[in-house]
């Protein structure tokens, strides 16, 4: 079994930053000072485990020697702080939009081209 | 039409299109109109008739410069037979200059007149301006007038459509059927590909594909705009196979055109959104997502450097400030997120008591990691109605509950809970993956080390982790070395070089720990190739993998290629040729085994002073080069080029450098005489000459004893060479390599007498 396991001690999940496991610390601490000798104990498990943490390696992806819970970070899923790609719902309007452009476009390139035809054709204005 | 005076003379003009013809015809060969007399002299006196007076008018403005003030006509219709004139001759500018003087719609010939030149004044923006100007007195009324305005216009517009298809009948039934495809949005007919215009055949490609046919013209993506492009993905008309690849790349400054631009950009992001950098985003103009991914990397720098205008760039900097400060954009941030942002605001940070969780949150998985610390601490209440709803969440909210029970030390209601979570069918893999990660570790601590072992192998199953290798190898670490098949695989998996050099000396630790180990595993050889075959920065470590296979996975090192041994850097590229060399060397003895290794050490040695395992590697190979010495020439070969490059490289000290060379000297020249042959040249200059040239100069400095052996080594050397070489020179005799051999039999003879002097002179005999 392991021995002792300071994440777990200190109710961290493993790989806490320093500043967490303090904050951890503190918030366990305040309500240990009141419960007398079994208090003391437990605020001595405390100390262990936040100078275990505040003096391990920082990357603790390269500590093998500590049981890790949760074995791996959370997966990011996606939603709103974690968003997928920008999706581009195309609205019907914007559709028939964009195509009203192309067919203008169209139109205006054919017109011209009839009016070449024509200049090209017709004879000559008179006086 | 204005009859001007009549009869052909010896110089006959055209009034209609300006032709001067001369002969006897009675009409223009050009147009058929029938031509004028050319004399407008008794009319631009101005004593003329009306009619004489507009013929010569007509006359005088055919040409350039002429001077039609004396004719006696209005102002406007001089203007109008200059521009006449002006729009015959082709010079536009001055056309339209007149037509501006004329009254506004007053002239109603003015359209046919600018019609004439369309293809210049359609040419040149501010022609076409102007011509626009002059067009508009004539209202929507005059189809001519209205259709040349609409298509002088700079941007397409709605009125375009509206006057196609009119205008088509006007001009001619050869554009009605494209004219009618365009208003309608119908494909073109199959003939009609003649002189169409790249637009048209836009629009019928974009039709085409909405019916569902393929678009594949590169062309074509390039003109259609995102919505377009984005509906024909839909239909499937586009595909990834259609979308040119980075031969066109939109960035490709190195003179392939303008590449595919923004189009074919935004296609490669809309078919494969992960796959395109950040390059190919920006040719797009899709800066919401240049937000998303700058957000994502916690780059505000980035985020400031894109518009302010798009909304979506605005909500991801809105996004970053929370992530960073806490502090909600009410105004930036989109609707939709801002609701799931006021919710997770209100479980995530500290506060007292107990909150229940709302259905916005349970339902944003991306909000859960800011809620942990309090849903560690049991904050998070989560109620019936929530719980059925969002299942996955309430199995999350159950998994932070267990460390309570953990960090109490209640291992069998930390064991129960994690069963039951582990088995509910609605966990997601990586929750029950974490449930039987607690659960074993609850069983470790039971002291049940098999089942929690089991517990791992199920998770592992399930979700495959470093995290969890490691987790089950320190379990099974209490049986050592045990556990070095969880190391391995907890390699395979690791993510970070740090991981993975951590979960490797994890493993030496216990293997060498472990004295039931006989020999090398499987399992920690597997995991030293692996390593050495990714790039390292740290020497030391690189070499102490190096050292690991020399030792004990040596006939693998021997035949590794370079591919299975990389090098971080250069010294680790020596390295590796140094250690892959010994490795050989171990296995057999071999001249090509020594040069290796003896080049590259030449090269380990030159940074000064050498570190201490290269001095020990040079005089273990000194070693191994003495013991050659020893050893058939038939078995070892020619290893005189080992010598020469570690006695090159100055890394041995003077008196071991002449020993050794004079020695490998007479070595060559016993095996040369073996096979009737002298040395090669090369060997004997660089081990047998040079050196004995360096002894005489450095007699002096040496030690007695030094000398001794020295002098003994070339004393040696020096007959045998000069046998093997008189005898090769014997053997060739009169042919042309008598000579050059001869040549060095004296070499010999002269060096072994001025050794011999400096023998005498110190007393030997």
């Amino acid at each position: 079994m392991e021995r002792r396991n300071p994440y777990v001690i200190l109710g961290v999940p493993y790989g806490a930053s320093r500043d967490e496991a303090t904050k951890a610390f503190a918030r366990r601490g305040k309500s240990l000072r009141r419960q007398g000798e079994r208090g003391r104990e437990l605020l001595t498990d405390l100390s262990w485990a936040l100078s275990e943490i505040e003096n391990g390696p920082p990357d603790r992806a390269a500590d093998a020697t500590v049981y890790r819970l949760p074995a791996e970070p959370e997966p990011r899923e996606a939603g709103v702080f974690a968003p997928p790609p920008e999706q581009f719902a195309t609205t019907a309007e914007e559709l028939e939009a964009a195509l009203r452009l192309l067919q203008m476009r169209a139109a205006h390139e054919h017109l011209r081209q009839m009016m070449l035809d024509r200049s090209a054709t017709l004879p000559p204005p008179g006086p | 039409m204005w009859l001007g005076g009549g009869g052909a003379t010896d110089r006959d003009w055209c009034r209609s299109c300006g032709a001067t013809a001369v002969g006897v015809s009675l009409r223009c060969p050009a147009c058929a109109v029938p031509l004028d007399a050319p004399d407008p002299a008794p009319a631009a006196r101005g004593d003329g008739s009306l009619g004489a007076r507009r013929a010569a008018a007509i006359e005088l403005a055919a040409g350039p410069g002429g001077d039609l003030g004396g004719l006696g006509l209005t102002g406007s219709e001089t203007a109008w037979y200059v521009a006449r004139g002006a729009a015959l001759r082709g010079d536009v500018r001055e056309l339209l200059r007149c037509l501006e003087g004329l009254p506004a719609g007053g002239y109603p010939g003015l359209v046919e007149l600018l019609l004439h030149r369309f293809a210049e004044i359609s040419g040149d923006p501010e022609h076409a301006a102007r011509a626009v100007a002059l067009l508009v007195p004539f209202g929507d009324g005059v189809l001519e007038a209205r259709a040349m305005r609409v298509a002088l216009d700079a941007a397409p517009s709605r009125a375009a459509l509206v006057v196609l298809k009119p205008y088509a009948r006007l001009a001619g039934a050869a554009h009605e059927p494209v004219a009618a495809t365009v208003a309608h949005r119908r494909r073109l007919p199959a003939r009609a590909t003649d002189r169409l215009g790249p637009a048209v055949r836009v629009l019928d490609a974009c039709v085409g594909g909405l019916a569902g046919e393929p678009v594949a013209d590169p062309a074509v993506l390039d003109e259609l705009p995102p919505a377009v492009l984005d509906e024909l993905i839909r239909t499937g008309a586009i595909t990834a196979a259609v979308v040119p690849d980075d031969a066109e790349d939109p960035d490709d400054d190195t003179g392939g055109g303008d590449g595919p631009g923004a189009a074919v950009a935004f296609l490669r992001y809309r078919l494969a959104p992960e796959a395109v950098d950040d390059r190919v985003l920006r040719a797009a103009g899709l800066h919401a997502e240049l937000a998303r991914r700058a957000y994502l990397a916690d780059d505000a720098g980035q985020l400031r450097s894109l518009p302010d205008a798009d909304a979506g760039v605005r909500h991801y900097r809105a996004l970053l400030t929370y992530h960073r400060s806490g502090r909600i954009d009410k105004d930036d941030l989109r609707p939709e997120a801002l609701a799931t942002i006021l919710a997770a605001d209100e479980l995530g940070p500290p506060f007292i008591g107990t909150r229940p969780a709302s259905a916005t949150v349970a339902a944003d998985p991306s909000c859960w990691p800011a809620l942990r610390a309090n849903a560690l601490d049991e904050k998070i209440r989560i109620g019936e109605e929530t719980r059925i709803g969002y299942p996955r969440f309430a199995l999350w909210l159950d998994l932070c509950a267990l460390h309570r029970p953990l960090r109490e030390g209640r291992w069998g209601d930390a064991e129960q809970d994690a069963r039951r979570i582990a088995a509910a069918g609605d966990a997601s893999p990586s929750t029950r993956a974490e449930a039987l990660n607690v659960l074993a570790y609850a069983q470790w601590q039971l002291r049940r080390p098999e089942e929690a072992l089991r517990s791992l192998d199920g998770a592992l199953a399930v979700r495959p982790s470093a995290g969890l290798a490691i987790n089950a190898a320190l379990i099974a670490a209490d049986d050592g070395a045990a556990a070095l098949p969880y190391l391995a695989r907890a390699m395979r998996h690791a993510r970070t070089p740090d991981t993975r050099r951590a979960v490797l000396a994890q493993a030496i630790d216990l293997w060498r720990a472990d004295a039931r180990v006989d020999g090398y595993p499987p399992d920690l050889g597997a995991m030293v190739r692996a390593e050495l075959a990714v790039p390292r920065p740290d020497d030391d470590y690189h070499r102490e993998l190096l050292l690991l296979a020399l030792r004990h996975d040596r006939a693998w090192l021997a035949q590794a290629s370079l591919r299975m041994l990389a090098a971080g850097n250069d010294l680790q590229a020596v390295t590796v040729r140094y250690h892959r060399g010994r490795a050989g060397l171990e296995a057999d003895l071999t001249a090509s085994g020594l040069y290796q290794c003896a080049d590259a050490l030449a090269v380990l040695c030159r940074p000064a002073p050498a570190p201490d395992w290269v001095l020990a590697e040079r005089d273990w190979l000194v070693g191994r080069l003495w013991a050659a010495l020893r050893t058939d020439f038939a078995r070892v070969g020619d290893f005189g080029p080992a010598v020469i490059a570690l006695a090159g490289a100055d890394v041995l000290d003077l008196a071991e450098r002449l020993r050794l060379s004079a020695a490998t000297g007479a070595y060559l020249a016993d095996a040369a005489r073996q096979r009737h042959r002298a040395m090669f040249p090369e060997s004997e200059r660089k081990l047998l000459f040079e050196p004995a040239e360096l002894f005489r100069r450095s007699y002096h400095g040496l030690s007695g004893e030094d000398r001794q052996q020295i002098g003994d080594a070339f004393a040696v050397a020096m007959p045998k060479a000069l046998l093997s070489v008189t005898l090769a020179a014997r053997e060739r005799a009169g042919t042309p390599q008598y000579e050059p051999l001869r040549q060095r039999c004296r070499t010999y003879v002269e060096l072994a007498e001025s050794l011999a002097r400096l023998g005498r002179r110190d007393g030997a005999p």
